[in-house]
């Protein structure tokens, strides 16, 4: 490299700082870019209309949703490739966040048309390998430790799916993510293993994304991977049916928090506008 | 070519008129008095071809004072005759008066222009036939007025020039200030703004070192400009803020009499962070006598300087103080320094100088930090606001210097000592509430705030020296100079994160201490081989030592020594593999480089002098990135330019004009880092530019005006530079003189000034763009007898300045989701600002 910058080519250098006027008038990119998007959240594609929504579970269930809203805080794209199953992590990723809409949305899960956030969201021009969605109420800070927001509400009855018919266990669901949800540290040198923060995020999502002028983010979220482990039958029953606790308290509440949190739900993409 | 003149050093004058019964004037006349004296500037030329003499001159000294006339009577060369010529045509009189009443006068002034004296050389005293000659035997009015002839009442005035290396070519610029001195600045780092391609940005508040940009570098608080006061060193090594971190806030502007800067590593003397460049501050102080300034004006600010220079001692005897105080503009902008400086210069018989200088700094003040522009736009915050009003810190320098030049049997030598003591507390926060993410060995909390509290101490211990020798060969001066310079720096810094909510530490990022001795060595020849041909240079060899003591060299813990660490901490202990280690570790190293420079200038056509110059320079890595053993790495910079310069005097005003093409490559750059709130390492870069520089003297005015186009790029991807300006353009000008009001048997003067600055859009990280910069600020002064009344005006336009501009992650944001993507911030300059000052000057001559 330093063998260009002799004095035998200072005449070339002369000759070639002639253009130089044009040049720094065609100042170069600092490489990449920004831009806003519109961002948008709504059910599965496959239902056809707002409504009820049946499915079959993996743990046998056929469910009926006549009511599902998710509350979605945040959504975040982010450079890094997303970290192998089990490695520890902080509430956020070490790679660069390329794009957020941090102005969320209560997405009625059941209405397969596109439902807006709050406000446009931001993004830069580089590609995403990682996706977060947060959930969290309207003014919650992710680290604090009670959110009064309802993050997910459902309602509707489950059948076993080998013999409809048989028994049905209309539920509800109601829950937040806060202390009552909070793991305690199993390792008392790490007090601030499994801080809160790492409750509300649904992190990482695998995708392959790269924000464009005149393109939309869309995010669809299927609740029928939520209930895909739950056993109803398991439901404890009260005055006004069978309703998920929202503690880990039971195996049924605690499947269908853990898969509230399962990256599979979660399908984004840019879509023209 | 550079019009590097040597200053006038010293300047003796017998102004006691009308004190010597020997001189022959009118009877019932007086003589006029000097009230303002510009001083000779040894022409470079001269210097450098060894001319020494007298140039006798006759000037016409007006009724309202000013020279209307000047011209030589014995002559020693172009060069020294237009040099006296130039300095004589700027000073000022009281005029000769006849019964009380002012009239022109025809008098002799004899400029002796000196080098070093050699020891074994006879004093420069006029010959006893001189001081009995008649001096000016005619009695005229040639130019239609009432002359009255006076005879060499000014006695000898000697013009020593204080040796200096010669020009590096068309970038090395010699900035006397003069009547530019008088253009608003707000303190001494805008100085640099005389020199091509400067652009200063802070967000940091009034004790905080300028943001220097110049000619594609971003060369930080300092970190590649090497800034020099009379020599002594400014830059600090081994602040953890930033390596080479140079406050010049202690300078006091008007002490500044010239600036040099050499832009790029053209020169041996050149050294550690001289990367873009290098300047020095010269101090001086033209008037003598008292002089009492206060200042007041907008934000309640209060400004308040004493100078004082002994009359019949020269520039460099002086002594001056100043006491600033603001509530500053919008919030969190508050400030107040006291700076005081004082200087002796003796001359060693009539074989040299000596000088001593002395100097203290304290400043306490507070800052504004960055804003997001979004926060802005959504009216979440206003312009001048700030998100963490604790942000500021407090500075303290103390100096002492000694230097002696001295020219024995023919070689100069020069040597210098000095010790610098300074403290720096830097509260910041860029990020706000991002960084404070919940790690498992720590207690559970929420984000506790991104505010840095940073500490420095350093402590230099230093000397330079040399000795030029020359000789005459083929009929021209031949030199050469060997040289040294030796610094050893002792400097401490820890790095805190401050909670938000009560300004408690909570961890620690850095806590180290180095020891750094730096040795160089260098050849510098100058070979004349025809008489308009140069060639100057040779050779640098730079030697760095490190001792570091890391006390946080394990900030992270994978396997906790058990109850040894504190998880807040930051700076851990640990066990590794069952092996229980400190978080301490000390590392010592070294490191050399040769670094060549040379230029060849050539000047076969009159007035016009082509140059080419190459030089490698180094940046010594930061201590806090050394390693154990092995050399430690330089960053290695190599720069190369084709210049042109034209100086001219034209009907009495001189021209200076210049052209240059430079570029300039970086072996590893650094960058700064605004989540690790310092500069971290970056890849190879590459500057290609253009300057332009014009200067214009006259009688009545001075303006000195540069443009600058960059391109800088990253060597691996093509990419631009964040941040570096590719346009930066300064006008700075003086019109001055006396009006033709006279009242209470004085004259009024007049001075007004004008400083605009336009800087192009500055790339930002993401393909963005910044805003560009137009300032405008004005002055206008009234002068009678001993007192000035000055009226100041900066940021005319009352523009929204966005001084700085940067892309980067923050959440400074409402409770609620947290902003990761890096965002616009900005950093918001001082609106319009009005100010008032009043003079006053007692004694003197």
């Amino acid at each position: 490299m330093k063998g260009v910058w002799g004095l035998g080519h200072v005449a070339w250098r002369l000759v070639c700082s002639g253009a130089l006027l044009t040049a720094v008038a065609c100042a170069p990119s600092t490489g990449g870019g920004t831009l806003t998007f519109d961002a948008f959240a709504a059910g599965p594609e496959a239902l056809e209309a707002a409504g009820e929504y049946e499915f079959v579970t993996q743990a046998g269930y056929r469910v009926t949703l006549t009511q599902a809203t998710l509350r979605v805080g945040a959504v975040y794209l982010n450079q890094q490739v997303p970290l192998a199953g089990g490695a520890a992590r902080d509430c956020f990723l070490p790679g660069v966040y390329v794009a957020e809409v941090t102005d969320g949305a209560t997405v009625d899960l059941l209405d397969p048309r596109l439902q807006p956030f709050g406000a446009p969201g931001r993004a830069l021009l580089d590609p995403a390998r990682t996706a977060e969605v947060w959930l969290l109420g309207e003014g919650t800070e992710i680290d604090a430790e009670e959110d009064g927001a309802v993050i997910f509400e459902a309602a509707g009855t489950a059948t076993r799916a080998t013999e409809p018919g048989a028994e049905e266990w209309p539920f509800t669901v109601s829950l937040s993510i806060g202390s009552n949800w909070r793991r305690t540290p199993t390792d008392p040198k790490k007090p601030g293993d499994n801080p809160i923060c790492r409750e509300r995020i649904v992190s990482p999502i695998p995708v392959d994304l790269s924000a464009a002028e005149g393109y939309a983010l869309e995010l669809r979220i299927d609740p029928a991977l939520f209930f895909r482990r739950v056993d109803f039958s398991q439901l404890p029953e009260s005055a006004r049916g069978y309703r998920f606790s929202d503690a880990p308290e039971d195996q049924p509440s605690l499947n269908l928090y853990r898969d509230l949190h399962g990256t599979g739900a979660y399908q984004l993409r840019f879509t023209p506008q | 070519m550079s019009a590097r003149a040597v200053r006038t050093a010293l300047v003796w004058l017998s102004l006691s008129l009308g004190s010597s019964a020997a001189w022959a004037q009118p009877a019932d006349a007086t003589p006029p008095e000097v009230i303002t004296r510009v001083s000779a500037e040894y022409p470079e030329s001269a210097r450098e071809a060894g001319l020494e003499g007298e140039v006798m001159l006759i000037v016409v000294v007006s009724a309202e004072g000013r020279v209307t006339s000047a011209e030589v009577e014995t002559s020693q060369g172009r060069a020294l005759d237009q040099a006296a010529l130039a300095a004589v045509r700027g000073w000022r009189f009281a005029p000769a008066r006849r019964g009380g009443e002012p009239i022109a006068a025809r008098i002799r002034v004899p400029f002796s222009f000196q080098l070093p004296a050699d020891d074994d050389e006879p004093p420069k005293a006029p010959s006893a036939s001189e001081a009995e000659r008649p001096q000016v035997p005619e009695h005229t009015d040639d130019d239609g007025h009432d002359h009255t002839t006076f005879e060499d009442e000014y006695g000898e005035i000697v013009v020593v020039g204080r040796a200096r290396a010669p020009s590096r070519g068309a970038s090395d610029f010699s900035l006397r200030l003069g009547e530019l001195g008088r253009v608003p600045r707000r303190n001494a780092a805008e100085l640099l703004r005389l020199a091509p391609g400067v652009l200063l940005t802070s967000e940091g508040g009034e004790g905080h070192a300028q943001q220097i940009f110049m000619r594609g570098f971003d060369a930080r608080e300092g970190q590649d400009l090497e800034l020099t006061v009379d020599g002594i060193p400014i830059n600090q090594l081994g602040n953890i803020h930033g390596n080479g971190y140079a406050d010049t806030n202690f300078i006091i502007p008007e002490l500044v009499e010239e600036l040099r800067v050499l832009e790029g590593p053209f020169e041996p003397q050149q050294g550690n962070f001289a990367v873009a460049g290098s300047a020095d501050y010269r101090l001086g102080l033209e008037r003598r006598g008292l002089t009492l300034k206060y200042l007041a004006g907008s934000f309640n600010t209060q400004r308040l300087l004493l100078l004082w220079g002994p009359a019949n001692e020269s520039h460099h005897t002086f002594g001056g103080v100043e006491i600033y105080d603001t509530e500053g503009f919008g919030q969190s902008r508050a400030a107040r320094r006291g700076s005081a400086i004082g200087q002796y210069e003796w001359r060693i018989g009539r074989t040299g100088l000596w000088r001593l200088t002395g100097q203290a700094y304290a400043v306490d003040y507070k800052s504004a930090g960055v804003l997001r522009e979004d926060d802005l736009d959504a009216g979440r915050v206003r312009f001048f606001d700030t998100y963490d009003p604790w942000q500021g810190g407090s500075a303290t320098r103390f100096s002492v210097s000694s230097d002696v030049e001295q020219k024995l049997q023919g070689t100069l030598f020069k040597q210098q000592v000095f010790a610098v003591q300074t403290g720096l507390r830097l509260q910041e926060n860029y990020t706000g509430f991002l960084l404070d993410v919940q790690q498992p060995l720590q207690d559970p909390h929420t984000q506790r705030g991104d505010r840095i509290d940073k500490h420095v101490s350093t402590s230099t211990l230093g000397a330079r020296g040399s000795a030029r020798w020359h000789t005459r060969a083929v009929g021209e001066r031949q030199e050469l100079e060997l040289g040294y310079f030796a610094r050893a720096d002792k400097s401490e810094g820890v790095q805190s994160r401050v909670q938000a909510s009560n300004a408690v530490p909570y961890a620690t990022d850095t806590d180290v201490e180095a020891q750094t001795a730096n040795v160089a060595a260098y050849i510098d020849a100058s070979v004349k081989p025809l008489h308009w041909l140069n060639l100057r240079g040779g050779v640098r060899a730079e030697l760095f030592g490190y001792d570091v003591l890391n006390r946080c060299a394990v900030t992270s813990v994978r396997f906790p020594s058990g109850g040894a660490f504190d998880g807040d901490l930051g700076c851990f202990s640990q066990q590794p593999n069952g092996e229980y280690r400190l978080p301490e570790q000390r590392t010592t190293t070294s490191g050399s480089t040769l670094l060549p420079r040379a230029v060849m200038v050539l000047g076969p056509f009159e007035g016009f002098a082509f140059s080419l110059a190459y030089g490698e320079g180094a940046r010594a890595i930061d201590p806090q990135f050394v390693n154990q053993d092995g050399q430690a790495p330089f960053s290695g910079i190599t720069a190369s330019e084709g210049g042109v310069s034209y100086a001219r005097e034209v009907r009495g005003v001189t021209l200076q004009a210049r052209s240059i093409f430079f570029q300039t490559w970086v072996e590893q750059d650094y960058l700064f880092s605004q989540t690790a709130g310092r500069n971290t390492l970056a890849d190879g870069t590459t500057r290609t530019g253009w300057v332009g520089a014009l200067r214009a003297t006259g009688g009545f005015f001075d303006v000195n005006s540069n443009l600058t186009l960059t391109r800088a790029t990253f060597d691996d991807t093509g990419l631009a530079i964040p941040y570096v300006p590719p346009l930066v353009a300064r006008v700075d000008a003086a019109v001055f003189g006396e009006l033709p009001i006279r009242f209470g048997g004085g004259a009024l003067s007049a001075s007004s000034t004008l400083g605009l600055g336009y800087v192009g859009a500055r790339p930002l990280p993401y393909d963005e763009l910044s805003e560009d910069l137009l300032s405008v600020d004005v002055s206008a002064e009234l002068g009678w007898k001993s007192f000035e009344l000055g009226l100041l005006v900066t940021n005319l336009l009352d523009a929204r300045q966005r001084i700085g501009e940067y892309n980067f992650p923050s959440d400074f944001s409402a409770p609620g989701a947290t902003s990761l993507v890096p965002a616009r911030h900005f950093s918001a300059g001082a609106p319009r600002a009005v100010f008032g000052t009043l003079a006053v000057h007692l004694g003197g001559p």
